[in-house]
């Protein structure tokens, strides 16, 4: 199904958009052809773009349950587009079905998944489900779990992963700090990318101070133990004898830093 | 060889192109194992280019090192997708309907890409 012109019309204070496909090389009108999840994915198509554009005075868009009916390849396809959108503004979207989360998972999107359940009288809860941090995490324990693993395999890929799963839970506690006491989002994304080392982001995490470097690590020995300093280490330099902590170890401890890091207000 | 993830997806191609009665109904899944295994070999090639021995571990294990190694993270995490969807593609699910030529060809696609991506490899330094 390929989509024609797009006709804005109407008569009086009614308007309408008409849309013209064809199927196949075939013309019909869109309504009469396309499945629904086809028809949602139409909708999207006009609504998105429409609701990033720059005149837009909203930063961020809300779309409720966008992959009702949706074939698998479009779920794919949608995720795509809100990653594309996710660039300069948040993107909210609610779901009941699953396949949005799973592609969100299967293309390494970085976005937080939060579960919503309803109690008796609409108490809500929420639990985080998976957020980038957790999903470095369980990558690397997938990585390291692995039995027949090569020891040259282990002592890149486990560290590079635990890297960036730290790294994401120092992102997460700069931008809860500094949006929370209202900075410009660009000023923040401009500290977190001018942090450039592991060790400045987790000093501006830690200290909120990306020059406090030099302290940061007695300060994770401090509050995260020996271990997590020596993980951190291992994860910040490439350099640093990789042995010295077995990989399902390292993720432990990676995890365990990325908790206390979580913890900083 | 590479040659080998190549043909295999040449031959899902062809399953795609191929209106047959001996496979009418059965060309979904057969090209989607097929694309599958093109995926699998590129990845074995990969690491055979690097000299390093994980074509034994899980697959999943596999696709999370592929990210590192590849040098293409997103297409790495491009070709994990297109891998598991393809293997769920490969078994049949009540209530999922077979892949549709246009899913088919969007995975193809990456498996493609894939080919092209380890032909260009070199080594690490």
């Amino acid at each position: 199904v390929a989509l024609g012109r797009i006709q804005l019309t109407g008569d009086g204070t009614r308007r309408r958009v008409v849309l013209d496909v064809t199927v196949d090389g075939v013309e019909g009108a869109a309504l009469g052809v396309m499945s629904q999840g086809e028809l949602h994915s139409l909708a999207l198509s006009l609504f998105v773009p429409r609701a990033t554009l720059p005149e837009s005075p909203f930063r961020f868009i809300v779309i409720d349950d966008p992959v009702q009916s949706m074939d698998p390849a479009r779920v794919d396809g949608l995720a795509r587009v809100l990653e594309g959108a996710s660039a300069d503004r948040q993107v909210l979207v609610f779901t009941h079905d699953d396949r949005l989360p799973e592609a969100v998972r299967r293309l390494d999107i970085p976005a937080e998944i939060v579960e919503v359940t309803r109690r008796d009288a609409s108490v809500v809860e929420l639990r985080r489900a998976i957020d980038p941090v957790g999903r470095y995490l369980e990558d690397a324990l997938a990585v390291a779990g692995t039995g027949d693993l090569p020891a040259a395999a282990a002592a890149r890929v486990v560290p590079g992963l635990c890297r960036l799963a730290i790294e994401a839970a120092c992102m997460e506690v700069v931008r809860r700090r500094r949006l929370g006491r209202g900075e410009p989002y660009a000023d923040v994304e401009r500290a977190l990318t001018e942090a450039g080392t592991l060790t400045r982001l987790g000093a501006l995490a830690l200290f909120d101070d990306p020059e406090r470097g030099p302290v940061l690590p007695a300060r994770i020995e401090k509050e995260a133990g020996a271990a997590a300093a020596l993980a951190f280490r291992l994860c910040d330099d490439d350099a640093v004898e990789t042995q010295a902590l077995e990989p399902v170890e390292l993720v432990r401890q990676a995890s365990k830093l990325a908790g206390v890091l979580r913890g900083v207000r | 060889l590479s040659t080998g993830a190549r043909s295999l997806l040449d031959q899902a191609h062809g399953l795609l192109l191929r209106a047959d009665a001996d496979t009418a109904g059965l060309w979904p899944r057969a090209s989607a194992l097929l694309a599958r295994r093109s995926v699998e070999a590129s990845v074995y090639r990969l690491w055979e280019l690097r000299g390093l021995e994980l074509g034994a571990c899980p697959m999943r294990t596999q696709l999370i090192c592929l990210r590192t190694y590849l040098g293409d993270a997103p297409l790495a995490a491009r070709a994990g997708h297109a891998w598991s969807a393809l293997r769920r593609a490969c078994h049949h699910h009540p209530y999922e309907l077979a892949p549709t030529v246009a899913e088919l060809e969007a995975w193809f696609a990456v498996a493609s890409d894939l080919i092209d991506r380890v032909a260009r490899d070199v080594p690490d330094p």
